[in-house]
Order: structure tokens, then sequence, then C-alpha cells
């Protein structure tokens, strides 16, 4: 059986809008899965079901063998990590501290009043700031670094989590381009060492092509393409746009100017 | 449609609004019967009231610095209640963090009341049913400031952006672990400064206070002023007046610092 599957997955947001139609997915363990589309697509609403965030109005989401309901929120998100656009660190926390807030799940509410974290919590989010390459900002505050650092800080975070499954928001939406390899870099190391699952919500076609295993894409909340990076031909990206070929081949940068 | 020539000036109703103003005001004093002559005998009236309070008698000053005192540890008990039950009751009456509509109802309901109970009658009440003394005072103050200090930690849980909340709520935190490392870190300065506010003002408030009864200088400045002790009574005030100018300075500056 498939690590994630979504049957017949839709989504409506109270003032109507439809995000998701009748999306059936399979995932397999330990892959890395880019989500492409144009704005409002329905990426994010398509990640922020998969942990809950923004539950799906209608269909059957099972993430390793437990399917999503009202009761089991919580439980299935101590163990799916989620990185952000915006990183939503704690600015006035230290790095080590906003690290811990992974391990939150398994801590009760009077302990964490007094940020109290056994030992254990202190070396998984070592362990975590070692993986991201960030162990000599432990004790800075999370304000203080910069937007690549800030992301990786985000993703170790989801680390301290022990996730099998990492969803990435648009994670490098907001990073210069170096930073942006960095993370991406970053993310498929995780993925091929330690097997777990990422599904990451992108804007660029090239980077999808270059770091993921398979390549989804949504249009208008339809799926309207699952398969190899090898398969998404240019004919394919205008039809995932909305635009024709020739305008691809006119203007390198509309891919972009559409994202 | 451009034109050559420049479009008549709007008309400015300024001077109409303030004639109107002005005829209203005019009907007022006109209706009050209010007689400015006799103001201006008044003012005779006064300087000789004010004159008795010419020279001020320090003779009792150890026990008026003691009573002073007696009316800042009411404002400190005063703030420190109204600031453990703001804390408790702020979470609830945040939008974004509040479990659902209906505590958010009650929990602004709850402060709108507690703000809307003036601490002078809650003070009388208290007075009336414990007796004489600082408790009352504390007590009183305690309620009406917990309203205030409630709102603002409510607007200020509300500012912090959504997106540190949902990654509490993504890694699986509950909702004293969203309040403890998402809200609190996030508004500790704007809140220590509203706390300095309150107390502050509840500095001035225990002064006035003791004149119902809830002990501290008030009430000696009450008993003078029954005696036509203008001598004391004037003492009385200055000590006050030094003191509330001290805190006044040294909480705006310990909130600029903060800024």
């Amino acid at each position: 059986m498939a690590y994630i599957s979504l049957k017949a997955v839709h989504k409506t947001y109270p003032n109507g809008y439809c995000a998701l139609k009748n999306i059936n997915l399979n995932i397999e363990a330990g892959q890395f899965i880019a989500v492409l589309g144009p704005s409002g697509a329905g990426k994010s609403t398509l990640l922020r079901a998969m942990n809950a965030l923004d539950p799906a109005t209608d269909g059957e989401i099972t993430i390793d063998g437990v399917t999503l309901n009202k009761k089991n929120y919580r439980k299935i998100r101590a163990h799916v990590g989620m990185v952000f656009q915006q990183f939503n660190l704690v600015d006035r926390l230290n790095v080590m501290t906003n690290v811990l807030v992974g391990r939150l799940a398994e801590r009760s509410w009077l302990s964490s009043l007094f940020y109290l974290f056994p030992k254990m919590d202190y070396q998984i989010a070592e362990a975590a700031l070692r993986e991201v390459d960030l162990l000599d900002k432990a004790w800075s505050r999370a304000d203080k670094l910069s937007g690549g650092q800030q992301q990786r800080v985000g993703i170790a975070r989801a680390l301290a989590q022990q996730p099998k499954l990492i969803l990435a928001d648009e994670p490098i939406a907001s990073l210069d381009p170096k930073a942006s390899e960095e993370v991406l870099k970053l993310l498929r190391k995780i993925c091929s060492e330690k097997g777990i699952t990422i599904i990451i919500n992108l804007h660029q076609v090239e980077y999808a092509k270059q770091y993921a295993d398979r390549i989804i894409a949504l249009n208008a909340g339809w799926l309207v393409f699952d398969g190899s990076p090898e398969q998404l031909t240019k004919a394919k990206q205008a039809e995932i746009y909305g635009t024709t070929i020739e305008e691809i081949h006119h203007e390198p940068e509309l891919v972009l100017a559409y994202a | 449609m451009p034109t050559n020539t420049l479009p008549p000036k709007p008309k400015n109703l300024f001077p109409v609004w303030l004639s109107v103003v002005l005829v209203c005001l005019w009907l007022i004093i006109l209706d009050l019967g209010v007689d400015f002559k006799a103001l201006l005998y008044g003012v005779e009236d006064m300087t000789e009231y004010f004159s008795r309070y010419g020279t001020p008698n320090f003779s009792n000053i150890s026990s008026y610095l003691n009573l002073m005192m007696q009316t800042l540890v009411t404002a400190f008990w005063g703030t420190t209640l109204a600031f453990i039950s703001a804390a408790i009751i702020a979470p609830f009456a945040a939008r974004s963090l509040s479990p659902n509509a209906f505590t958010y109802r009650v929990a602004r309901e709850l402060l709108n009341f507690m703000r809307a109970m003036p601490d002078l009658l809650l003070a009388l009440i208290f007075v009336s049913s414990m007796g004489l003394g600082p408790l009352p005072g504390v007590l009183a103050l305690s309620i009406h400031t917990a309203g205030f200090l409630g709102k603002f930690f409510a607007e200020n849980m509300e500012r912090v952006p959504a997106g540190k909340y949902e990654a509490l709520s993504a890694v699986g935190a509950g909702f004293t672990q969203k309040i403890v490392f998402a809200a609190w870190p996030s508004m500790l300065r704007e809140a220590v400064g509203n706390t300095l506010y309150i107390f502050d003002r509840n500095v001035r408030m225990a002064a006035v206070l003791g004149l119902v009864g809830a002990g501290g200088i008030g009430l000696e400045l009450h008993d003078a002023l029954r005696l036509f002790k203008y001598n004391q009574a004037s003492a009385l005030i200055i000590i006050i007046l030094i003191t509330i100018v001290v805190i006044d300075n040294v909480s705006s500056w310990i909130r600029k610092v903060l800024n």
C-alpha cells in the first residue's frame, strides 16, 4: 500500500471557492515530489490538507495507514514536518528553542509552561542543527539570521519532529537564488539519506526537473500532470500554465512569470 | 477629460461648521445661565482658599511616607493580580487563539464587564463589605485594570502573524504551548509596556481610592481635609505629586528603553 493516498479529495473554502477538485494520488515512501502550477492552482491547499491545517471538505487522506479525521489531527501532525515560505520562526527566541518547538507534541503543557525539555530533546535538536549545518548559531536569536539560515532552522525544526514526511510550502519563494539552491540541496539530501518523503511546492520548473523524483501539477484545482521529470515536456508545461508552446519558446522567462 | 483651464476650487465648508459650533456653544451658555461676573468673584475666593495651603506642615513626614508606601504597595498588588488574571483570560479573547467562537465571546464580554466597572465604585462596595484598609483597594484595582490589560494582551496576540501560530499547530502543539511558544515571546515587549502603563495609572488611582476608605495616603488626605488641617493636606498633596511624577518618568523611561 502506498505511504500516502488521497481518494477523491475536494476542498471548498467557506466563501465557496473550490481549491481542490477530485484529487486522487498515491505517493510512495522516500520520494522527493515537486508540486507545480500557477498561483491559485491549489498547491498550498493540497499540502495543507495533508496535515489538516486546511482540512479537506470531502474525500479521504491516509498517511502511513492512518486516515485523517478530526480526532487525530494532532497525532498525525506530530510526525509530519512542515516548512513555510515565511519560515514562521519565533523571532525573539533563540535558534535552539525554535528547533525544540519540533518536540512539543511529545511534551505535556505543564512542562512547556516553563520551557522545560528533557535532555533527549536537546540531543535531537542538536542533531537536527548539525544536519542543517547551523550548530554555531544555536544560541543566536532567530531574527538575527539571514533568510537562508532561517529557512534551515525551519527545516531543523521539522527534523526535530523525527518525521517520515516533510511538507515544504514554497520554501524558496522568499530566498535569493544562492540560498534557494542550498535549501533545495539540503532537502534533497535529507530525502536521499534519511528516506524522508518530501513534498515540495515550487514555482520554478527547472528546479523541479533538477531535484524531484516525480512531478505533480495542478491547475485551477485539477490534477493536470503526474509523472517523472523526463515526461514533463515543453508541451506539457504549456498545458499546465495555460500558454502555448510558441510563447514559452520565445520567452524563456514566461514560465517564471506565470508562476 | 483633460482641459486647459483650472477646475473650480472645491468648496471649503470649515467656516460654516465653525460658526455652527460657536453658535451652539453660545446657546448652551445662555441656557445654563453661566454668569461670567460671578466667575471673576470666584477667582478671588479661590485665591483666598488656596492661600490656606501655603505653609505645608511636614512634621508627620515619616507617617506620610509610610502611607505613601502603602498606596504604592496597593497599586503594585492590584497590578500583579490584574496581570495574572489578564494573562489567563487574554488567549481566550484573542480571535487567532481562542478554541471556538463561544469562548471568544464569553472572554470578550467578561473583559468588557470588568472594564465597565469603575474602580471607585468597586472600592466603595468592597470597603462596605470588608471594612477599611488596602485590601478592598487592591481588589478594586485588579478587577478594573484586568479588563484593560486583558484587552491589550488579546489585541497583541491577534497582531502576531498567523503563520507563527500555524507553525506551532503544524508540529502538533496544543493551546497552552501555542501561547507559551508563539504568543508571549512575540508580544513580550508590548505586554511589559502595557503593564507599566497600568501600574502607573494604578498608583494615581490608589491615592484617590484612599478617599473612599481603601487605605493608604488618600485616607489621610481625606481626614486632613475634613478637619480643615490645610497645612497637613498640602504636605500630603506634595508627597503624592512627587511620587506620581517620579513613577511616571521611570516607567516611561523603561518603556522607551524597551522600544
